[in-house]
């Protein structure tokens, strides 16, 4: 059995398509990671458009006419702000959020001294604040705005405690926590990484506090809490500890995410090796030199179903570590120094889990659904002696599994349960999480994934172990 | 008394509502090479496949070596090796890892007996190449080369002269002859043309429409067909009346006469005393498929 299965392997690994394919995976993972690290960051806000609506707006305005002042000052506002931002280069940066939240009102009161009230003290007083203001920006002060904004916010704070207002409470609290944060972690306004946590943290918050007045059932209730606590606390995490291990666009979370980002290839992979492991033997006549050894049909049937399962196992080894060594040559190596994180539902709590670890884990939850992927392809192969039918069957069945889940949720279908898609993903049992389908468990998973192996290979052996090896 | 190797007894197979073969038995003992002769669509390669237990066989038995090759399978098989209409190699993988892959399969395969075996049907400048670029002489050696590595003392081969040049043939006709000797083995051949494979075979049997016709040593075909000669006279009307040796009349001027060559003179004294007129006597070589023919009551193998 032993000699069968290095046979089959050696003869695998000799035919140049499986090299092909992983040359092709190989480039894929470069451009990713490439493509990861020169991501520009810096989009485009685009204010020249506001400027030029309000600049025609206004022309049809007189400040003088008493029906139009209102407007002429908005639009006054609007433009003299939209200019300001295109000072500071016109993007998404902390700048651009700082003119929006706090110049635009500065502006304002200028704009209404200047035009409604005709005060010029008034308005010199309004501008030497507007001037302290962008001072502030010019030297990169941003720090100046958090504490304005934290005043704000502790304001507000003080008059919701003394109106007993829990749900205003609630959310200026969230409110103040980030504003704390900013300036004890140092996170300037912005859009990277940081920012989606601390974002994440406060949307993951008010999750939870609508969770309990939504009316959900206990099963629903149960997966959006723990995806929310999931949320907030690595989001939390990550903060509190400055790491940045919920990202998943550098090279370690490509690594940690390699079953999301390059499964197709390893699945293709999978099913390409068990679609054409026995039916290509039948289509080039090989097949007879192998059943006229003294083995029995259904060892060799066996060596060839194991050999495919080794064959991804290696697949898999693979397209890891070349995901590791891409990655840190691209990107860094250091990266991946960082441990992942789970946040477990059991305890309640973040777990640091090595990176090994967390990909053992990761592959050991994917498995069922590649093997049951390739014993299908496996099965066709061997009942049709057909490769393309079994490998296009087989890709389907892929495409197909998440298909048929969301048409189950959407419809709400209880039998589904007893359909292999819900239960293939043994990940979704990890770290104490709730399976996506109410009624399954993780033994109830592992019962039906052995059932529909047993469905498949039982004809497969029997027709194997009788068919006639007719004329090739 | 000579070791039974392989033993085929009342072989039926029905493959969907044909009838393939019908009441196939066939022998073969220790040194025997035996030519399985019959035309295309016959059963031969059916007759094969069942033998090697590559097809169920609807009733009869199969024995080789004294084990039942659809109850014990795994050792009857273990001492055959076989070629199956074309060679089955790898292409994508050179002569020498085509043998490997035979030799993980059983035990006792070492590496010197590769190397002896390559050296055997002389592939040995070759052996490291891709066997896509083999011709097809060399492939057919190959295949010889990976039925014969494990030491069998059954080789079966199906047609193994298929597609090859008259070089070819007899390159291969030289490498069995010599590994039946060297390597002491039964040899099974079959083929649809008698004439190429008669002087390696001691035994001969003929297979038509599923049916053994005739199955024997193929010495005594041989003395059979040796003295043959055409003789043409005026007119054969009473030559049955003034020869009492086995006479074949073909038409009223030429009969032929089964006799040795000393008895020649003796017919044509008798048909000069008759006032025959001889106009010409020939030898003909009668072929061994013709004297199976004649033995067969005048059927054609093709």
């Amino acid at each position: 059995m032993i000699n069968l299965i290095r046979n089959e392997l050696s003869k695998v690994f000799h035919k140049k398509s499986i090299y092909i394919m992983l040359i092709v995976t190989l480039i894929f993972i470069i451009a990713c990671n490439v493509i990861y690290k020169y991501k520009d960051d810096d989009i485009k806000y685009g204010v020249s458009y506001q400027i030029e609506y309000y600049e025609e707006t206004i022309k049809k305005l007189d400040p003088n006419n008493e029906n139009d002042v209102d407007m002429y000052i908005q639009a006054k506002t609007e433009i003299e702000t939209a200019k300001l931002i295109q000072n500071y280069g016109d993007k998404y940066n902390w700048q651009m959020r700082v003119i929006n939240s706090f110049m635009r009102d500065v502006i304002s009161q200028m704009n209404e001294c200047l035009y409604r009230e005709k005060d010029t003290a008034k308005y010199e007083e309004a501008k030497k604040e507007y001037e302290m203001l962008v001072a502030k920006i010019n030297s990169g002060d941003w720090k100046y705005f958090v504490q304005k904004e934290l005043e704000e916010v502790q304001k507000d704070l003080e008059q919701a405690r003394k109106e007993n207002s829990e749900e205003q409470i609630y959310s200026l609290e969230l409110r103040e926590q980030v504003l704390k944060w900013r300036l004890e972690k140092n996170i300037c306004y912005g859009n990277d990484y940081k920012n989606e946590c601390l974002e994440s943290w406060e949307n993951g918050k008010r999750r939870i506090k609508e969770l309990k007045e939504e009316n959900l059932s206990s099963h629903s209730y149960n997966i959006s809490y723990n995806r929310a606590m999931e949320q907030i606390e690595i989001s939390k995490y990550d903060i509190e500890n400055e790491k940045t291990s919920g990202l998943d666009s550098d090279a370690r979370g490509l690594l940690l995410n390699v079953f999301d980002q390059f499964e197709l290839f390893i699945i293709i992979m999978g099913i390409m090796i068990a679609g054409t492991i026995v039916s290509e033997e039948f289509n080039k006549g090989t097949i007879k030199l192998l059943l006229i050894k003294p083995y029995k049909r259904t060892t060799i049937l066996t060596a060839k179903f194991i050999s495919s399962i080794i064959v991804l196992l290696i697949v898999i080894i693979i397209v890891m570590l070349m995901q590791f060594l891409v990655g840190g040559i691209v990107q860094e190596f250091e990266l991946f120094k960082t441990p992942a994180v789970v946040y477990n539902h059991n305890i309640g709590q973040i777990q640091e889990i090595s990176i090994p670890n967390y990909l053992l884990m990761q592959t050991l939850g994917k498995l069922p659904m590649y093997i049951l992927l390739m014993t299908l392809a496996f099965a066709l192969s061997t009942l049709f002696t057909n490769s393309a039918l079994a490998i296009t069957i087989g890709v389907l069945g892929y495409i197909g599994g998440p298909l048929v889940n969301q048409l189950a949720i959407a419809y709400n279908l209880k039998w589904i349960k007893y359909f292999v898609t819900p239960n293939w993903d043994l990940r979704q049992y990890l770290y104490g999480g709730v399976p996506q389908f109410e009624g399954i468990n993780f033994a109830f998973s592992i019962a039906i994934i052995i059932c529909y192996m047993i469905i498949m290979l039982v004809p497969t052996y029997m027709v194997f172990k009788r068919r006639n090896i007719k004329n090739i | 008394m000579q070791n039974l190797i392989l033993s085929c007894k009342n072989l039926h197979k029905k493959l969907g509502k044909k009838q393939i073969l019908k009441d196939v038995s066939v022998e073969l003992y220790e040194g025997d090479i035996l030519g399985f002769i019959g035309p295309n669509g016959a059963g031969k390669t059916t007759t094969i496949k069942l033998i090697l237990g590559l097809q169920g066989i609807d009733s009869g038995e199969v024995t080789i070596n004294g084990y039942n090759i659809q109850k014990d399978f795994t050792k009857a098989i273990k001492k055959v090796g076989a070629i199956i209409e074309n060679p089955d190699l790898y292409m994508y993988l050179t002569g020498y890892q085509n043998l490997k892959l035979v030799s993980n399969m059983y035990k006792e395969i070492t590496k010197e007996r590769i190397d002896e075996v390559v050296k055997l049907v002389k592939l040995d400048k070759r052996i490291n190449d891709k066997v896509s670029k083999y011709s097809l002489g060399m492939r057919q050696r190959l295949g010889v080369a990976q039925a014969i590595l494990h030491k069998p003392n059954l080789l079966i081969l199906d047609e193994p002269t298929n597609g090859l040049d008259p070089e070819g043939i007899k390159e291969l006709r030289d490498l069995l002859k010599d590994l039946a000797k060297k390597e002491k083995m039964a040899i099974f051949i079959s083929s649809h043309n008698l004439a190429e494979i008669e002087t390696l075979c001691n035994k001969v049997c003929i297979i038509k429409s599923g049916e053994v016709i005739e199955t024997t040593e193929i010495s005594k075909v041989k003395s059979e067909a040796q003295s043959h000669y055409e003789i043409t006279v005026d007119t054969t009307e009473k030559i049955n009346e003034y020869l009492s040796y086995p006479i074949e009349i073909i038409d009223n001027q030429k009969f032929i006469v089964n006799v040795a060559k000393q008895q020649i003179p003796e017919i044509v004294k008798v048909l000069v005393n008759k006032e025959v007129k001889i106009y010409e006597i020939n030898k003909k070589q009668m072929s061994l498929e013709d004297a199976f023919l004649k033995k067969t009551g005048g059927n054609t193998i093709d």
